[in-house]
């Protein structure tokens, strides 16, 4: 039963030694064990590594030797983040082998706290989707409703804390990887602001997008994991040295007089009904607790995805133009002619469908020609949405909006149609772009017993603030205990 | 409004492929053209926007020459480098197919 115990019950459950690391860890597998054949939650399990781990956090335990709030606690690594001597696909057939000779700062960090990991957990190829159903391994299942997709691209990682497989996990947002599948698996989840964590080893989507983040049942779990993953990295340009606040100590500050935005252009008529009654009965109980609503305009929010569209790519593109078989990966089958030919033969074989086509439409967007038409105007367009988010902010303390225009849709529902799949992410692009941080909290379930969130954006590196309001959400609601399984 | 002509035709998808280093398949060439295009007009929706005095944002760090010590710090050995490749290697080095052919 110990698999139930939120990351914070854990913690002062094995402070004061009334359970040990070593039993949490087997309840956890226990479940893990139970569900993961079905849901397909996990690409690599670590059952035999976290046992090593828990058998020295049981000895630091006795000794009352913690090394952080994290101490002893089960947590799982989207595939995306390089472990040294453990498996790490990114969920693609060309790392389908590929064993990294060091670890990623996230997982160092997590590591030096005391991680037990459970797993390297699924997620779209090189976290291009929104789904999982671009996974080289197969779709990941929602816990709540096996018909459906757990979201993406860290569907992996939302259903192995959805499914109590592990206390935590970590995740990636470039643009909602972590936000939607949180709501999709009625869980909590933070995208931070862009470079307060580092992303060094995390293998690189879109470099000016790309965050890392914690994912978990409440936003006080949310918390305490922030507090060891955040910070400058010398090993990751883009972190800047900003004190990392004590999260954790700062989740009880009341909301009176808190101003909130409510952006118009999240209210349209492609928002599911069900989904705006339960976001709308969200903002009443933020009323409720003090604070203030008050309509604003993010004007530019409308050409978000077009721009998400171009700019992704084109970073991906060149991103992925390292994957040529050499030093690391996929070594092709069938005879190779010259360099040239094993270059093709790698990348053919071991790139996805949708990884191809983002590659294509990056070097497009890049080539002579179009460069000014879509890449330069797509960087200006970002410009007018990241001073619609500061011209907001003058006004108003925080935003609240929809992470999704509905509740998770039925595996292969958005296979047909890649424009349309792309269009689902309009709500969670926009602070991806402006680079501002974001949470994903669980606010009510449709008629269907699927879970929506809420999403609360604030100005860059305001995660003590974001986070606090997430949770003063939580201390007056039941939502995020609701268990899928 | 989706413009009628397309935005890119099959040659030029065969031409990005190879620059790509995707060695794509005449009819996955097909379906990549319908999407691509599908995509680009889509993409239409930024010329409604004008953007003459509007400045580039390539990052929203607002940092600048991030600078670290010019010091020799230990890295994994070459051996756990190498160990990564699948490829063969020869005297401590990744053996590659030819580079340039004779004619």
């Amino acid at each position: 039963m110990l698999e139930n115990l939120t990351l914070k019950e854990a913690s002062d459950g094995l402070r004061a030694k009334k359970i040990k690391p070593s039993e949490l860890l087997n309840d956890n597998l226990e479940r893990l064990k139970n569900v993961n054949t079905e849901l397909n939650i996990y690409l690599t399990e670590t059952a035999e590594i976290a046992k090593n781990q828990a058998s020295e956090a049981d000895l630091r335990q006795e000794k009352g030797n913690f090394l952080s709030l994290l101490d002893g606690i089960p947590g799982a690594l989207k595939d995306i983040v390089n472990t040294k001597g453990i498996r790490s696909t990114s969920a693609s057939k060309i790392l389908e082998n590929f064993i990294p000779p060091y670890n990623a700062t996230v997982a160092q960090k997590l590591f030096d706290a005391g991680l037990v990991l459970t797993g390297k957990t699924n997620t779209d190829e090189f976290a291009c989707g929104g789904t999982t159903e671009f996974s080289a391994f197969g779709v990941t299942k929602n816990p709540w409703d096996k018909e459906r997709v757990a979201g993406g691209s860290s569907g992996g990682s939302a259903a192995a804390v959805a499914s109590r497989t592990c206390q935590y996990a970590i995740g990636t947002d470039t643009g909602g990887s972590i936000r939607q599948p949180a709501s999709f698996c009625g869980i909590s989840g933070l995208k931070v602001t862009y470079g307060r964590v580092s992303r060094s080893g995390v293998t690189a989507m879109a470099s000016s997008l790309d965050t890392v983040g914690p994912m978990a049942r409440t936003v006080e779990d949310l918390a305490m994991v922030m507090e060891v993953i955040a910070g400058t990295d010398i090993n990751d340009s883009t972190t800047p040295k900003i004190d990392v606040p004590k999260y954790t100590e700062l989740l009880n500050q009341d909301l009176k007089g808190l101003k909130i935005g409510i952006p118009r252009e999240y209210f349209t008529e492609k928002l599911d009904d069900e989904n705006r009654q339960i976001i709308q009965n969200a903002l009443k109980e933020y009323e409720k607790m003090g604070a203030v609503l008050k309509e604003i305009n993010l004007p530019a929010t409308k050409y978000a995805v077009a721009i998400y569209y171009i700019i992704s790519p084109a970073e991906l593109s060149a991103n992925l133009a390292r994957f040529d078989g050499i030093r690391y990966g996929l070594k092709p089958e069938g005879n190779v002619d010259d360099i040239a030919d094993q270059y093709y033969k790698t990348r053919n074989q071991g790139f996805g469908p949708e990884v191809k086509r983002r590659i294509l439409t990056g070097n497009y967007v890049l080539s002579a020609g179009y460069f000014d038409a879509y890449y330069k105007k797509a960087l200006k367009i970002r410009t007018l949405i990241k001073q619609d988010f500061e011209n907001a902010f003058k006004d108003v303390d925080v935003i609240m909006c929809p992470v999704t225009l509905s509740s998770a849709y039925k595996i292969g529902a958005k296979n047909d149609d890649v424009l349309s799949m792309y269009l689902e992410d309009a709500f969670t692009i926009p602070a991806s772009m402006a680079g501002v941080p974001s949470l994903s909290i669980p606010c009510g379930f449709n008629s269907e017993n699927l879970p929506i969130g809420l999403q609360i954006i604030g100005p860059q590196f305001s995660e003590d603030k974001i986070l606090n309001i997430g949770h003063q959400f939580q201390l007056m609601t039941d939502w995020h205990k609701k268990s899928a399984i | 409004m989706a413009n009628s002509e397309k935005k890119i035709d099959l040659e030029q998808i065969k031409h990005i492929a190879e620059l790509s280093r995707l060695a794509v398949s005449d009819e996955e060439a097909k379906g990549y053209e319908e999407q691509l295009n599908h995509i680009l007009d889509y993409m239409d929706i930024l010329n409604e926007v004008n953007t003459d005095n509007v400045e580039m944002t390539l990052q929203v760090t607002g940092l600048k020459n991030v600078m670290r010590e010019d010091k020799v710090i230990p890295i994994e050995s070459a051996q756990n480098l190498l160990e990564v490749s699948e490829l063969p290697k020869i005297n401590n080095q990744i053996a590659v197919k030819a580079v340039i052919k004779e004619d």
